[in-house]
């Protein structure tokens, strides 16, 4: 890639991979919008935009590059910094944002389905009279050389080598290549959302991953690590009721962190209202908490869906002679 | 580089200052060689000839008015034609001059020292402190100021850093560097606002926190609003009663003025603790027409001391609000509201702050103490190899803009925008055939150009001759990373250029800086001699002089005492501070010694003035 050489260039002391940014984002500055700028999709709200501001601030603010040995960078990070200050302040500002859709509809409008729009560079001008196919061809050639049309080859080049990891299954490689076919040509909104859906793709597939690890622990007997694995598919899935309850009984069974397990449990009841074993266990866990009332509510509760729940009845009976 | 560099950050505040440094990622107050966290902003050229700075210089104020300045960080930076300095000099016990333009200068021993050489001693004082701490040289700095000062003063401020040895890496906002230090390592997410009323200023400014980025939002205060204006309004009330029983103005007396301040002070800091303070000041003057000596004695209330500053605590309230409105924030969008300074100890300023957020404000950190752990902080965060935890987005306090048509101003870059930024706009020319046009860069917020400070100005020439609105100029506004502005305009047209970068002036010119940064070289033989380093031993040698020289002076003021009809008082008092003493230096105790040393000088200044009032030698 042709920034690269540049960054090589020069002895500075900054990461090569934040050098390439910086140059590619510098040379970008004049034709991003506002979004673009922040790596955001257009319209965003004003909350993302702050967000994004302070993150990429922590990259680009000119105080983080104090006294270091930055040389022609130095000018580059403070014309992005007050890019993305110009961009923040625009966006964040109630009027002035309004006057900045007034002139840009286009960054406004609702981004249409993905497959509806078109991958396809070619800009819309005047057609071409059909007979001139000569300077037609001509033309086609010139526009092929010309570093606009490069970058739409190269970031067509990172788009099938993506899929085509994708298809392999190969989640990290393809979001990799995406992310950079993404910097060529901010704003696409087909790259966008292929990286989304890999993106959650590739969390449903590390959570399936530590959910197997976390049952290959249980059934080795080792309950510790398989608590562990359960309880990070539940982070990366919070709709994982399975994962939840087996993490709660698992932490229930070894007396550790009573709270999150209580949690865990709730979660998991709250996403399968039907699922009686959890409802269970959460009932001993609130018991065991000293929460007598909202456990009985539980043990009656499973008792209201199944009036033959051995254990639920054998919990409350407990109770009963008081 | 194995060890890393010493970094320091200072608060250099009106009446007292303070330095700290970051330690094991936690910032920390360096104590002076004294063994306290704050010294007193204070420098005095004594009777004998020497420099001294710090307590030492504000334990012999009262004897030596003339020869003491303190508070210099409300003149500093300043034109001496300006009517906050007109009013501000009137009570000053030390004499204050002109300059060669228009700046401030400082008469003592018959030399006239310039603000920023005295800052710098202050600086150099605690930068000793500093080097002593961590056993090697201590150059690098941010020293804080009020975010309302103007580049003038914030320029002076670094001249003075400059004169005292230090390379100062950025000058910080007082409210932000609190901001800092308070929500370092705490998670706080959301805006915060922080009430700054110091010993000179007021500051008020609501930042936004999220994920160690400190956003400033809006900034805005008063540097003439501090401590020294209660204190004053508590002087204006003793001078004023005292007139109209004894016919006798006490402000035309220095030492008298000296006394009175000291007093002043001393009351406001009980009545933060009590509901009422007496005012003791036996001897404090002779009638002019002679006669026996007056005494002033009063009693202050709280209530009386809020009714003397209730102006001024509303000013602090209607700031506030005016920044909030800035900000587009109300109270209630706020986390939390954060004293700072030492005024904010008082009972009314809290409950006045309580109603206007509808919420306790938290003190969490030492409130004099944490705008230098900011500093420290930020220094640190500045120097430091690693991604620093804190990133700080700091805001332009004014805003900028230029004259336009009509002897208007158009704001290009408003204040507390972040900074570095830049800004452009197009003008056209406003009259036919005009050919040149002129780039007047204004800082302020009036719509009226002249109501604004002119920073600078220059000329673009050689504009095609054209009817009105028919020529563009494009204006560049800029403001770097080193908060240095920068103006430019061009002809669309043509291309041509014509730009201007603007240097604030702290009021002396680099042919001024070099001769006084040539002549410290010279002062550093006096300087070691008059450092404040002392041991045990020291102290205890100083505290025995001291309890000799009163012991010896007590039966003869005992006797003035009894033949006037000034109350026995004062003599239980000293006898109490005698005791005090006397124990102290029986128990060794480090502090104990500080305090009876403090109390006997100020015995001893009594004792002196009530002998000379009545004529009797020392």
């Amino acid at each position: 890639m042709a920034p690269t050489s540049e960054a090589d260039r020069e002895k500075v002391d900054i990461d090569p991979e934040r050098q390439r940014e910086i140059l590619r984002l510098d040379q970008g500055l004049e034709r991003m919008n506002h979004f673009e700028v922040l790596q955001l999709l257009p319209g965003a709200s004003a909350s993302q935009i702050k967000e994004a501001y302070h993150t990429a601030s922590l990259l680009y603010h000119p105080d983080r590059y104090f006294q270091k040995n930055v040389g022609s960078y130095k000018e580059k990070i403070e014309r992005i910094f007050k890019r993305l200050t110009e961009a923040n302040l625009v966006l964040t500002d109630p009027e002035r944002r309004k006057a900045y859709q007034k002139a840009n509809p286009h960054l406004f409008r609702a981004p249409p389905r993905a497959s509806s729009s078109s991958e396809s560079d070619q800009p819309h001008g005047p057609t071409l009279h059909a007979h001139d196919t000569l300077r037609a061809s001509e033309r086609r050639a010139r526009l092929a050389r010309h570093p606009y049309r490069a970058k739409a080859n190269e970031c067509g080049e990172l788009m099938a080598s993506a899929r085509s990891h994708v298809s392999e299954g190969q989640f990290d490689q393809a979001l990799t290549e995406l992310q950079m076919a993404a910097r060529t040509a901010p704003g696409n909104r087909v790259l966008q959302s292929m990286i989304e859906d890999i993106t959650l793709r590739q969390k449903a597939e590390h959570t399936a991953q530590e959910f197997k690890r976390g049952e290959a622990a249980e059934a080795r007997g080792d309950p510790a690590l398989a608590v562990g694995c359960y309880i990070a598919a539940t982070e990366l899935d919070r709709t994982h009721a399975m994962a939840a309850v087996k993490a709660a009984s698992l932490l229930h069974r070894l007396g550790q962190d009573a709270d999150r397990a209580r949690e865990l449990a709730q979660r998991a009841v709250q996403l399968e209202p039907r699922n009686l074993d959890s409802k269970c266990l959460l009932g001993m866990l609130l018991m065991e908490g000293g929460e007598k009332e909202l456990a009985e509510a539980q043990f009656e509760a499973v008792l209201k869906i199944d009036p033959n729940h051995a254990e639920a009845k054998k919990r409350l009976k407990k109770r009963w002679p008081f | 580089m194995s060890e890393r560099e010493a970094v320091i950050g200072i608060d250099l505040g009106t009446t007292n200052s303070v330095v700290a440094t970051v330690q094991d990622d936690q910032p920390v107050v360096i104590p002076n060689r004294t063994g306290q966290n704050l010294t007193p902003s204070v420098v005095a050229i004594s009777k004998n000839g020497k420099q001294l700075v710090g307590q030492l210089a504000k334990r012999q104020a009262i004897t030596n008015p003339d020869g003491t300045v303190y508070a210099t960080k409300r003149l500093i930076g300043r034109k001496f034609s300006s009517d906050e300095v007109g009013e501000a000099i009137k009570v000053l016990s030390y004499q204050v001059v002109c300059g060669e333009h228009d700046d401030i200068r400082v008469r003592l021993a018959d030399k006239d020292i310039s603000l920023q050489e005295i800052s710098a001693k202050i600086l150099a004082e605690l930068k000793l402190d500093a080097e002593e701490h961590f056993g090697r040289p201590v150059d690098k700095a941010v020293v804080t100021v009020p975010a309302y000062f103007t580049d003038g003063q914030r320029q002076a401020t670094k001249d003075a850093g400059r004169i005292a040895g230090l390379d100062v890496l950025r000058i910080l906002n007082e409210p932000t560097a609190a901001a800092l230090a308070y929500g370092l390592g705490k998670s706080i997410n959301g805006k915060i606002a922080i009430f700054d009323l110091g010993g000179g200023t007021f500051d008020i400014s609501v930042l936004e926190i999220s994920k160690g980025v400190f956003q400033v939002i809006a900034t805005g205060g008063d540097s003439f609003l501090g401590g020294e204006d209660f204190d004053h309004r508590i002087l204006e009330s003793l001078v004023f009663g005292f007139a109209k029983e004894n016919g006798v103005d006490l402000r035309k007396d220095r030492m008298a003025l000296q006394r009175l301040k000291d007093a002043a002070e001393r009351a406001k800091i009980e009545l933060s603790e009590a509901k009422t303070a007496s005012i003791n000041l036996p001897f404090i003057c002779t009638p002019p027409e002679g006669g026996t000596a007056l005494h002033l004695q009063r009693t202050l209330s709280r209530e009386k001391l809020e009714e003397l500053t209730a102006d001024l605590c509303e000013r602090t309230l209607s700031l506030t609000a005016q920044v909030l409105k800035d900000a587009k924030v109300r109270p209630a969008d706020l986390k939390e509201v954060i004293l700072v300074g030492g005024m904010t100890r008082m009972p009314r300023i809290i409950e006045g702050v309580r109603k206007f957020f509808g919420r306790d404000p938290s003190k969490g950190v030492h409130p004099e103490e944490v705008v230098a752990l900011g500093a420290a902080v930020q220094a640190h965060a500045l120097t430091s190899n690693l991604p620093s935890p804190v990133l700080l987005l700091d805001v332009t306090p004014h805003s900028l803009g230029l004259a336009i048509a009509g002897g208007y101003a158009r704001q290009l870059i408003a204040k507390n925008t972040t900074v570095p930024t830049s800004m452009k706009e197009v003008f056209t020319t406003s009259k036919d055939q005009q050919t040149t046009v002129k780039i007047m860069v204004l800082q302020g917020e009036s719509e009226i150009a002249h109501e604004n400070e002119l920073m600078g100005e220059f000329l673009l020439n050689g504009l095609r001759s054209a009817p009105r609105g028919e020529l563009q100029v494009e204006v560049i506004f800029d403001i770097n990373s080193e908060g240095i502005v920068s103006v430019s305009a061009s002809d669309k047209e043509t291309g041509q250029k014509q730009s201007i970068t603007i240097s604030p002036s702290g009021g002396l010119t680099e042919d001024e800086m070099e001769k006084i940064i040539g002549q410290q070289d010279d002062l550093v033989g006096d300087r070691t001699d008059s450092a404040t380093t002392k041991s045990a031993t020291a102290k205890r040698s100083e505290l025995s002089g001291l309890l000799a020289q009163v012991e010896e002076l007590f039966p003869n003021v005992k006797r003035i005492f009894a033949a006037s009809n000034f109350g026995g008082d004062a003599v239980k008092k000293v006898e109490m501070t005698l005791s005090t003493a006397k124990k102290a230096l029986k128990d060794h105790s480090l502090a104990g010694m500080d305090y009876s040393i403090d109390e006997l000088s100020r015995t001893l200044q009594m004792f002196k003035s009530v002998q000379q009032r009545m004529g009797i030698p020392g």
